[in-house]
């Protein structure tokens, strides 16, 4: 179940990023809940910044999806897109309603000091000055693993769009981690 | 400075991951079809369905009488103008509620046939009247090839007076039908009333003396009898049968076979459809744009939900 998820996507361009192979249709839910667990919690979570929160949201989202399987339509996106907008749903759901977003969820600290580990502090230090639009975009991205395609999808908006929009987030958040 | 693919990499690798106990519990309630928790027994909600379903038959039943006995009042109504049924509410304190409504329905109808069936049209007029016990008053009837047509006047009991109207329609085609409605229970309560105390005034007058001045009385009150035996009569025979004004007319010969008529079909076909889609998009575009703008102002709404739990 914890297996690791292949990351998919290398970039924010889309010229570099893998094609995320589409869901078959006729795929069962226990499928999709097996490949996406990962990705679905890790996206809730770097949104709700609570763990048992995130971990509540995940259940419900996935109960959600399963109790309205038969409401998704294959011509309006994959399977994960359709999965991400009601987790996505689900955690602003529970954002409204719980304004748990003051919690930070917690991470491991570490005593090492060395290159990979202080970036990753500086990375987190900078996303936290990004809007919340700019992080729920990245979070789609890096942490969910969609295409531009399926964020779009997500989002009810257009992919170059989301495209633009990724640019700009990638730039504020690269100039927030060299200040 | 920080180069892009590197902080995308830490992003793709800074993800928090679900706990095993938590990810072993969504495992078994996926496998499960997240089953539902099951329901506590209500032991107390049977009894109160049964005694909601009958509090609902008894108001039913009690509306249902309510209404069945108004719809007996407007039956005898029916047709009449709004301002006459206003009027049909009783006048008078004194006349009893149990009292009968006493009203007057005169209805007019232009009945249209073909030629060739005109005569047996006007024909049926009087059959239909007799078989429904009531009479042609008045008949008259042109033949020819112009112009051919006829009126009646009909006299049926008010009872009979629908069946009759719709025996009537089958005769030809309806062109029209109007119907007015006069409310004379009032006159007519009175009327009784009056008579009433006229006779037993004469009455009461005959067993005394008799002088001459109570002759003169009671010659008085006898034509004050007649007159108001009269009126009654007269209301009586007109709210007991009503009054039915056919005008019989030669309907319009049908278009012919040629060319001509076939176009001029093909036009009147093509016009109708024409209304008819510009009517339908007098409705239904308002509708369209209402639907648009609502699906607009809740997709905005949803963003700024969005965008509000996420600030």
């Amino acid at each position: 179940m914890t297996k690791p998820v292949s990351r998919r996507s290398t970039g924010v361009s889309e010229a570099v990023v893998e094609p995320i192979a589409l869901v078959a249709p006729e795929e069962g839910f226990e499928s999709l809940y097996r490949r996406t667990l990962p990705r679905v919690y890790a996206y809730v979570a770097s949104m709700l910044r609570d763990r048992s929160a995130a971990e509540e949201v995940t259940a419900q989202a996935y109960e959600r999806a399963y109790r309205k399987r038969s409401s998704y339509k294959p011509r309006r996106g994959s399977q994960e897109a359709w999965l991400f907008g009601i987790a996505r749903n689900a955690a602003l759901d529970e954002l409204r309603r719980l304004k748990r977003r003051a919690t930070e969820i917690e991470v491991e600290t570490d005593d090492d000091h060395s290159e990979g580990v202080v970036l990753r502090e500086t990375v987190r230090v900078a996303l936290a000055t990004l809007d919340g639009k700019e992080r729920d975009l990245l979070a789609l991205k890096y942490r969910a693993g969609l295409s531009n395609g399926e964020i779009a999808s997500v989002l009810a908006t257009s992919e170059s769009n989301v495209g633009t929009r990724l640019h700009r987030a990638m730039e504020r958040l690269r100039k927030a981690c060299d200040d | 400075m920080t180069d892009v693919e590197q902080i995308e990499a830490v992003l793709r690798s800074d993800v928090a991951e679900p706990s095993p106990a938590f990810a072993a519990d969504l495992d078994r309630r996926v496998s499960e079809g997240f089953p539902k928790p099951a329901r506590r027994p209500r032991p107390w909600l049977r009894p109160a369905l049964a005694a909601g379903a009958v509090v609902l038959v008894a108001a039913i039943a009690v509306i249902g009488t309510r209404v069945q006995q108004e719809h007996k009042i407007s039956e005898a109504f029916k047709g009449a103008p709004p301002a006459l049924l206003s009027r049909a509410a009783p006048p008078d304190a004194t006349l009893s509620a149990a009292a009968p409504r006493r009203v007057e329905r005169d209805v007019q109808l232009t009945i249209a046939a073909p030629q060739d069936k005109l005569q047996q049209a006007a024909d049926g007029v009087g059959t239909v009247a007799e078989s429904h016990h009531g009479f042609v008053s008045s008949s008259h009837v042109t033949t020819g090839d112009t112009g051919a047509g006829g009126s009646f006047e009909l006299r049926v009991p008010q009872r009979e007076l629908e069946s009759t109207i719709a025996d009537l329609s089958k005769l030809g085609e309806l062109r029209s039908r109007s119907e007015s409605a006069q409310d004379l229970t009032a006159p007519y309560g009175r009327t009784q009333d009056r008579l009433g105390n006229a006779l037993v005034e004469r009455r009461t007058l005959k067993l005394r003396r008799p002088t001459a001045a109570i002759r003169a009385r009671i010659a008085e009150l006898s034509a004050t009898i007649d007159r108001l035996g009269a009126r009654l009569r007269n209301l009586r025979g007109r709210t007991s049968f009503s009054t039915i004004s056919v005008t019989l007319e030669q309907s319009k010969k049908k278009s012919g076979a040629g060319t001509g008529a076939a176009f001029d079909d093909a036009r009147r076909i093509l016009e109708g459809m024409l209304n008819f889609a510009v009517r339908a998009l007098a409705v239904l575009l308002p509708l369209a744009l209402l639907a648009a703008l609502a699906a607009f102002g809740a997709r905005v709404l949803r963003r700024r939900l969005a965008s509000r739990a996420l600030r």
